[in-house]
């Protein structure tokens, strides 16, 4: 049975799930959304004797348990200890219990149990989040062409088990339909594409679909390859005086080990260099060589030095500078 | 400053100047600014998508310098003539590139709108018999030295033409735009300029030319409404653009394989 994620057909594309429990969760998802918000989303088999409730953190819950006949009530108890809802801001109703303004610390196990017999009615185990929000999406080309990676994060603590499903497509309108971008590990905040179109004016479009027991949400990244390749920085940064020479020194570096084919797809570098003592960092390049002689310094004085990577043909950003690394020139003794 | 001895045929153009060549080390540096500015896409729109289009502006040279820097370049890899020709068509490549971004930019400008729009694109949009460039990247790395040759060999013959139909186009459109007209003709001489480099490229490695799809008739070019032509003459810059990208990156990687 497909099932389509309303917030992801902004043009009726489909986004199939092949997965028995990922179709389990929309089953799960659709149901919650259909309901008021302190509806019980009771997953409960005859074997699982704490069925689940999650509802919303800061709303009224509603913990049902109906009156039985010829009782004055139900006895409530959370965690095996007695509610006494006179002294608590617990409210006992004819339909259950209710829990206004619910706190995170309001989470556990409660159960509904007859006045005179003490037989448990019905037993909820109750957690308490928010629906996730829209989330918050990065792509890069670190590892240009083979592949990019892209991150997210939600706005905001949601308190329960989120899922993420992440899906791309290349184009706005493709044919193809959606592909699965590759995350590492269920729930984590990333995933790779590793098929990668070179030379594509049509955009990327990545889809995160953000899930859990009370809600989705959807966020699209459109990016084109060749505009996000930013390389991790350089490694390996080593400063060397050169002996007989007072006022230079020699850098040298290597091309993040990330960056697959520096051959193919060479780099150039800039380089940023403090003397200690003044406050101001003296930025020279771009070069392609991996090695510099800094020149006109002073003999004696600490330098500091750092150097940053971009694709020689100038697509993308520079990568971050790299850890920095220092030296003095040669000093006549 | 002339080279002494080897061929260098179209190689050290005069007025082309203008771009840092990257096989002539930096001696000294220069103060330079953070180059690249990665654009966050825009929020995608029905129809005409607003997407950056995102130029890799390569540093600028003066022309005097620019020309003399190529010169230089050259004289350095006379000793080996396959290196040579692959470091003219090379240099010819970013070149082109850099110029073909300006050349998109002046195109969009005077067609109007929604194409004068700041960040139009319309990547959705083609027009038949126009080459493109985009692969997927272990088809790219896997291509022999004569079939990546060959493809450029075939898209550029392929530009040559449309930059013509375009530069016609624009003459009925917009006569009052020399500085276009002139654009046009510029790429489409720099175009023939990178076709001869690259037959060089292809004699130096022994590869045989193919021949190529037939273009597609131009006469049916004249067919169509103006708006059609403006949308045609965007996916020609659009495209060719592209495929210079494309080809930057196999003369890189000949570059590579040759050089060492």
């Amino acid at each position: 049975m497909r099932m389509m994620i309303p917030s992801c057909a902004m043009d009726g594309a489909q986004a199939p799930f092949g997965t028995s429990r990922m179709r389990w969760t929309v089953q799960v998802v659709l149901v919650l959304l259909t309901c008021p918000v302190f509806c019980i989303a009771d997953s409960a088999t005859e074997e699982d004797p704490w069925p689940l409730q999650h509802s919303a953190l800061g709303s009224d819950v509603l913990l049902r348990c109906a009156v039985p006949a010829g009782a004055a009530g139900v006895e409530w108890r959370v965690n095996g200890t007695s509610v006494a809802t006179a002294l608590d801001v617990l409210v006992a109703t004819e339909d259950g219990l209710v829990l206004p303004n619910a706190s995170l610390a309001q989470e556990g196990d409660y159960s509904c149990h007859h006045p005179a017999s003490g037989e448990a009615l019905r037993r909820i185990r109750l957690r308490l989040g928010l629906p996730p929000g829209k989330p918050a999406i990065e792509c890069w080309a670190i590892s240009y062409p083979q592949t990019v990676n892209c991150t997210w994060s939600l706005p905001a603590d949601v308190h329960l088990d989120t899922e993420f499903i992440a899906m791309y497509r290349h184009g706005v309108w493709a044919k193809g339909g959606e592909t699965e971008c590759v995350q590492p590990a269920a729930g984590a905040s990333s995933c790779s594409i590793n098929d990668v179109q070179l030379f594509s004016i049509t955009p990327y479009v990545l889809n995160i679909t953000a899930v859990n027991p009370l809600g989705t949400a959807t966020s699209l990244f459109p990016f084109i390859v060749e505009h996000i390749i930013r390389p991790d920085p350089p490694e390996d940064l080593q400063v060397s005086a050169i002996p007989s020479e007072s006022k230079k020194l020699l850098l040298e570096w290597k091309p993040p080990g990330s960056w697959p084919l520096p051959e193919y797809f060479p780099l150039k570098y800039l380089i940023r260099y403090t003397r200690q003592g003044t406050g101001s960092p003296r930025t020279i390049g771009p070069y392609e060589q991996t090695s510099f002689i800094l020149t006109g310094l002073r003999p004696g004085a600490i330098y500091h030095v750092q150097v940053a990577a971009k694709d020689l043909t100038d697509y993308g950003e520079y990568s971050a500078w790299s850890p920095q690394a220092s030296g003095t020139p040669w000093k006549r003794r | 400053m002339i080279p002494a001895g080897g061929k260098w045929g179209p190689a050290c153009l005069g007025p082309l100047g203008g771009d840092p060549d990257p096989w002539a080390p930096w001696r000294g540096g220069w103060e330079h600014p953070r180059v690249g500015v990665s654009w966050m896409p825009g929020f995608l729109r029905e129809g005409m998508g607003a997407w950056m289009p995102g130029p890799p502006h390569p540093p600028r040279l003066p022309h005097a310098a620019g020309t003399l820097l190529l010169c230089l370049v050259l004289a350095q890899a006379a000793a080996d003539p396959t290196a040579n020709t692959i470091a003219q068509a090379y240099s010819l490549a970013r070149l082109l590139q850099a110029d073909a971004t300006d050349l998109l930019q002046a195109y969009l400008s005077a067609q109007g709108p929604p194409f004068s729009a700041p960040g139009f694109a319309a990547p959705a949009l083609g027009w038949a018999g126009v080459p493109g460039a985009a692969l997927p990247f272990p088809a790219w790395r896997g291509l022999g030295d004569g079939e990546r040759l060959r493809g450029n060999q075939v898209a550029y013959a392929a530009y040559e033409a449309f930059l013509a139909v375009v530069a016609d186009d624009q003459a009925q459109l917009h006569p009052g735009r020399p500085q276009l007209l002139a654009h046009l003709a510029r790429a489409r001489a720099r175009v023939r300029g990178l076709r001869a480099s690259l037959g060089a490229v292809m004699a130096a490695l022994g590869v045989v030319p193919g021949t190529g799809p037939p273009l597609v008739a131009m006469a049916t070019a004249n067919q169509a409404s103006a708006f059609e032509r403006k949308c045609r003459g965007y996916v020609v810059c659009r495209e060719y653009r592209a495929w210079l990208g494309r080809t930057v990156r196999d003369l890189t990687l000949l570059r590579a394989k040759y050089l060492a």
